[in-house]
């Protein structure tokens, strides 16, 4: 998809995203002037975007982005139908995010820069998450937000990011021993600290990360330390399950129904409201589910669902599942071994974030509070995907060819 | 207002299966195969291995793209890499060191087209595809006529006194050089300005290996070298009989023995 062979698929993203948007911005009130101007500067960003991507770098394909405008653009409706005072913020964040993805882009477009980057970022994670440790109060029994102001930011979804930027840097073909082990030492700490916050969901998603990290390196005897390091994580997850959060969580998985108005609420109305739903849902902005706690943030699968219809959640589905492959797709025959590793790290982890949380509000898993990526309402969350989503951009030879830092291929 | 409702609860499951399916085809797609982009060619036997990806690691390790079995090659040796300005080698903490045209390698290293590359004592000259495409008329430099009689004389198998009296040879494959063998009965090969064969290279020990006559026949012995001697690729702990071609590996250097009689 190069060159103006996007353009149909855009008129289409762009009409999907006006009929959706219509929805919430007309309603029997009148037309909500606020939310009309967020969507169309958020369309706007996308044509924009695509227009300059497209002259800038002509043979690459736009459709990653898309996957994620498509997505992102179904959670800012889904908040815009919950609650339209919230609308505001959240698209800040997802600018923001959309920012971070420029940026990284143009930061790992350069492999010296990236590796110069890889000690600064490690710093910097480590100690956004003990200044996290130091400040955070108790949320929903997790120490992992921090508050500053009327806004709160989670810094363990931004962690992520530096978590795949030094894996992958760390592990890539060209570094040594030491760095490897200060790699080893660096996940670790993480972790650890990961665990001293309580926050269960994302000590998973970064445990699973490091599994994809571990298994990327692989014939050699440091794997073996890595995957030692990886076992001595999920003990540490065993203890941390003794919490009393913890258990009350796993006490509920696969009994929901026993209590289905008390520690089962949530997933009970999950599952009602979505098979109330049916095929194409009751309409936006006219679910029940919305109602509830967390409604735009872990249950948003279930308020899909229930107002846009099951369709459009199989839909959703697959969305990170072609974002998986993708990575995969692209891993294969990618110019560094940089690029290689932290793109199936992220397209891993955005999957299995998926899976958390959908198997998750299903109770088909216990219910870990992972967001849904680029769709569960929350700026860390979007900001996040959005910087995850240029580690696979980057590993697509398309969207290096003829720019100034990559030579051609010899064929 | 209830139309357009409708009409949004029909319609966005079917933009959206478009919007996806447009872009599946795409994301499915996945990288190019990366053409050859240049080659590793083997001094000892001339193999050219293909260089695929922009960055190709060599190593004993199987996880390497190029598996080399030398002993004195490290799991994780080196690692060669295309950048925009041209090529690199990088050593990543090898044992016995990665040389360029008998440079050592700190830690990364411009390397050319036709540069020599000796990994351990693995010798390859490298090959820029891009360099070779662009001039394709190229063709390596000849190798030096490598002895003074002629093809028969050293291919035939009839030895004929009256034509030469030079029966043994020893090649130096890097540098074309030929030594006779016939007037001596033990030839010292190494660093040390003794030696007979001295070959000024960080990896060749100052007694690297001796050549002594037993009657008609040539044998190799290895003096404790560091690095080791390698005969035919196999390394030699005790003393071997050399056949004609057979290939000496010194410290990465290649030489060839060369007999009219066996």
């Amino acid at each position: 998809m190069t060159g103006a062979k996007w353009l149909p698929t855009l008129i289409l993203l762009t009409a999907f995203q006006v009929l959706s948007a219509g929805q919430v911005v007309i309603s029997k009130d009148g037309i909500s002037k606020q939310s009309a101007i967020i969507f169309g500067l958020y369309i706007a960003i996308e044509w924009i975007y695509t227009i300059v991507s497209s002259i800038v770098r002509k043979k690459a394909s736009p459709a990653l982005e898309f996957v994620a405008f498509f997505l992102t653009g179904i959670g800012l409706v889904i908040v815009a139908s919950v609650d339209e005072k919230l609308l505001k913020t959240q698209f800040v964040a997802v600018v923001i995010g959309f920012l971070c993805y420029v940026f990284l882009l143009w930061l790992i477009s350069s492999m010296d820069r990236a590796m110069a980057m890889r000690l600064p970022m490690g710093i910097a994670a480590i100690g956004l998450l003990i200044i996290t440790l130091a400040l955070a109060t108790n949320r929903n029994g997790a120490y992992n937000w921090i508050y500053i102001g009327s806004f709160s930011i989670q810094p363990s979804e931004l962690v992520k990011v530096a978590f795949i930027f030094v894996g992958a840097a760390a592990l890539e073909k060209l570094q040594s021993t030491r760095s490897l082990t200060q790699y080893i030492a660096f996940a670790v700490v993480c972790i650890i600290l990961l665990f001293l916050m309580k926050d269960l969901g994302t000590a998973l998603v970064f445990f699973f990360t490091f599994l994809i990290l571990a298994f990327m390196r692989s014939g050699d005897i440091r794997t073996i330390i890595l995957v030692c390091v990886a076992a001595a994580m999920g003990a540490a997850l065993v203890v941390l399950v003794k919490s009393d959060y913890v258990i009350r969580r796993f006490s509920t998985y696969r009994h929901i129904w026993d209590d289905m108005d008390g520690s089962g609420y949530q997933q009970t109305r999950v599952l009602i409201y979505s098979v109330s739903g049916g095929l194409f849902g009751v309409g936006i902005g006219h679910g029940k589910l919305k109602n509830i706690f967390a409604a735009t943030e872990d249950l948003v699968f279930g308020v899909l669902c229930e107002e846009w219809g099951i369709l459009m959640g199989i839909i959703v589905i697959l969305c990170f599942a072609f974002i998986a492959t993708h990575s995969i797709k692209c891993a294969i025959g990618c110019r560094y071994a940089f690029y290689t590793i932290a793109a199936v790290a992220a397209g891993g982890l955005l999957l299995f974030q998926a899976s958390l949380n959908i198997f998750g509000v299903t109770d088909f898993l216990p219910m870990t509070g992972i967001t849904l990526p680029f769709i569960s309402r929350g700026g860390s969350s979007a900001i996040s995907c959005w910087s995850l989503i240029a580690f696979i951009k980057a590993a697509d030879n398309r969207t290096w060819l003829g720019s100034r830092y990559h030579t051609e291929v010899v064929e | 207002m209830e139309f357009f409702t409708i009409v949004g609860r029909y319609f966005l499951p079917f933009i959206a299966f478009f919007v996806l399916l447009n872009c599946a085809f795409s994301l499915l797609k996945g990288n190019k195969k990366t053409g050859t982009l240049g080659y590793l060619v083997n001094s000892a036997n001339g193999d050219r291995i293909p260089l695929k990806g922009f960055e190709t690691s060599v190593g004993r390790s199987n996880s390497c793209d190029i598996v080399l079995s030398y002993n004195t090659v490290s799991r994780f040796h080196a690692v060669l890499s295309k950048h925009k300005k041209g090529w690199y080698v990088a050593d990543t903490n090898s044992k016995t060191g990665t040389f360029i045209n008998t440079q050592k390698v700190d830690s990364r290293a411009e390397v050319e087209n036709g540069d020599s590359i000796v990994f351990g004592n693995a010798v390859f000259r490298f090959v820029d595809a891009l360099v070779e495409q662009q001039m394709p008329h190229f063709e390596p430099e000849p190798v030096p006529k490598l002895y003074i009689a002629d093809e028969e004389f050293f291919t035939g198998d009839v030895w004929s006194d009256s034509k030469n009296s030079a029966s043994c040879a020893i090649i130096n494959d890097s540098t074309g050089e030929t030594f006779l063998l016939d007037n001596f009965q033990t030839c010292l090969i190494g660093r040390s300005s003794e030696a007979q064969i001295q070959i000024d290279f960080p990896s060749v020990s100052r007694n690297h290996a001796l050549l002594s006559r037993q009657g008609n026949r040539w044998l190799i012995e290895d003096l404790d070298s560091t690095c080791g001697t390698f005969l035919n690729s196999n390394q030699i702990y005790d003393v071997q009989k050399l056949a004609n071609d057979d290939i000496l590996d010194i410290g990465g250097n290649t030489l060839v023995f060369k007999s009219n009689r066996y």
